[in-house]
């Protein structure tokens, strides 16, 4: 047998249960080969519990395992690294409870914060890089502005973040609530840590606005739709100020 | 290109998350750290800055599990690029990885599998083994894996396979002394059949490591203390092998500092006196 068919006969053989060939694999090739199965599903699910700690810790092992190898089986693993193994975990889980919202967005949370700890490293722009890019004459109206590469935002309709705090402090999760107004959360990484935080209305209106690269004069052009002129620039230096010291700006320009 | 890696013996630690602020605040007795290259090819963040941190204090070795040096379909060249990224950076003693394969087409079982000891297979290795030289522009070492089916069209034994390999492709060898034990107890080999089959200029580094038993076989863990009979198999190999770093591997089932620094001292006095005077 060619080795290129010898492997993709390997890997066939790893993800269903058929009998291997002992003329090609050995003898007590069943035995042998039920290591390799074995090793096969449980690095799996080793791996998403690690990733999603509080989601397991959340659900229990029984969901949490069933959950793990109903992804398993629907997710193959394909990339070089299993530290992208969870992408798509919170799919699976929204497939599988969708009567309960809350374990989707907890364990969209998990991974958001995972990628922010892993994220390239920036040097944020401060508030004194502000007043200086002034001081020398620059248009805030002109202004362009990029955040960094580990926020990301998403729309979120439960407490999952109230859950995920009280797993993080080894208190005991309150019930699940499921809001009737949708809110919006964002996450990234200041400093080596990774944070998150439920925007108002107006800073998820803002970040949208800003997805991509817009000026700062676009921000509030886009505030002042609803809040008049003057009322927006201020919004828009609040929420500048806000982004300043979360370390959320990564360009000045 | 650099075609030769200088010799290096001392006793050195494989380093984990659990024993990173023991490496950072206090003078370990180790001669140098391996470290698993995949924990720290990301983008940025905490895991590079702490490794960078290590590296200003010993010198470390990087251990990769997913080259796939044996896998009909090449080399990822996205894991090769971010591979020679971190060996730039850290600038290791040397950068070795395992004789496996992991996956075929697009599926990535991240296991170290075990390869057919054929003519065809040691072609796709060495041609695999020059690409990744190239692009990394240095020699590696790689490390005989633990196995447990051993195909009945191979041509040659392990350590033939391992021989050619090097003298095929320029590489060098990382022997785990505990895989020879548990393979050779798994598919009925000598143990010391394999050492004497070893060409000893091209050893650079030993892995020694615990096992667990099977159904019938050994299987490797790495979550458990060295037991007697690699004991005795690394002592044999310190004296074949005189230019060799020796290492304590655990992978699972991490204990204190201290439990792996006295198991680095049982390896110390096992391991011939040539090598306990040059580390």
């Amino acid at each position: 047998m060619k080795l290129a068919a010898l492997q993709q006969e390997f890997c066939d053989l790893i993800l269903d249960d058929a009998a291997p060939d002992e003329a090609i694999f050995g003898t007590d090739a069943e035995t042998r080969f039920g290591i390799y199965r074995s090793a096969y599903r449980s690095r799996l699910i080793d791996c998403l519990r690690n990733c999603f700690e509080k989601t397991w810790s959340w659900i229990g092992d029984e969901a949490f395992d069933t959950a793990a190898r109903q992804h398993a089986i629907l997710n193959p693993p394909s990339s070089w690294t299993l530290d992208d193994y969870g992408m798509g975990f919170d799919v699976t889980l929204a497939t599988l409870f969708p009567d309960d919202p809350e374990i989707a967005e907890l364990a969209w949370l998990e991974w958001a914060m995972q990628n922010a700890f892993a994220s390239v490293d920036q040097n944020p722009v401060t508030l004194t890089d502000v007043q200086a890019y002034i001081a020398e004459g620059g248009d805030m109206d002109a202004a362009g502005l990029t955040f960094v590469n580990s926020l990301c935002t998403a729309p979120i309709r439960t407490n999952c973040t109230e859950i995920w705090q009280a797993i993080a402090d080894q208190r005991t999760p309150p019930p699940s609530v499921i809001y009737e107004i949708t809110q919006h959360i964002r996450v990234w990484r200041k400093g080596f840590s990774p944070h998150f935080r439920i925007c108002n209305a107006g800073e998820a209106e803002a970040l949208a606005t800003m997805a991509g690269e817009a000026t700062f004069g676009t921000l509030c052009a886009a505030l002042d739709n609803s809040a008049g002129r003057e009322a927006a620039i201020e919004t828009g230096g609040t929420l500048l100020g806000m982004w300043l010291g979360d370390e959320l700006v990564a360009g000045l320009s | 290109m650099i075609h030769t890696i200088p010799e290096f013996s001392g006793f050195g630690l494989g380093l984990r998350k659990e024993h990173y602020a023991d490496f950072l605040t206090t003078d370990v007795p180790v001669d140098f750290v391996e470290v698993i290259s995949e924990n720290f090819m990301r983008a940025g963040g905490r895991p590079l800055h702490t490794l960078e941190a290590v590296r200003a204090r010993y010198p470390v070795a990087l251990h990769g599990v997913s080259m796939s040096i044996g896998a009909t379909d090449g080399l990822n060249e996205d894991y090769l690029s971010a591979l020679k990224t971190l060996a730039d950076r850290i600038e290791p003693l040397w950068v070795s990885d395992h004789l496996c394969w992991t996956g075929t087409g697009g599926f990535n079982t991240h296991d170290l599998l075990p390869l057919p000891y054929t003519e065809a297979a040691l072609d796709r290795v060495c041609a695999n083994i020059s690409h990744a030289q190239d692009v990394l522009e240095r020699p590696m070492l790689f490390e005989n894996p633990s196995s447990y089916i051993a195909f009945p069209d191979a041509d040659m034994t392990e350590w033939e396979f391992l021989s050619a390999m090097c003298e095929r492709a320029g590489c060098f060898l990382l022997l785990d002394v505990n895989n020879i034990y548990v393979s050779g107890t798994n598919h009925g080999f000598d143990p010391d059949d394999f050492l004497d089959g070893m060409p000893a200029d091209r050893v650079r580094q030993i892995h020694l490591a615990g096992h667990s038993e099977g159904h019938g076989m050994l299987i490797d863990t790495h979550d458990a203390p060295v037991c007697d009979p690699v004991w005795a198999l690394y002592a044999r190999a310190s004296r074949k092998f005189t230019s060799v770093a020796t290492m304590i591997e655990r992978d699972d089932d991490i204990p204190p500092l201290g439990v792996l620094l006295a198991e680095l001292d049982i390896a110390r006095a096992h391991a011939s006196p040539e090598l306990t005077n040059a580390a």
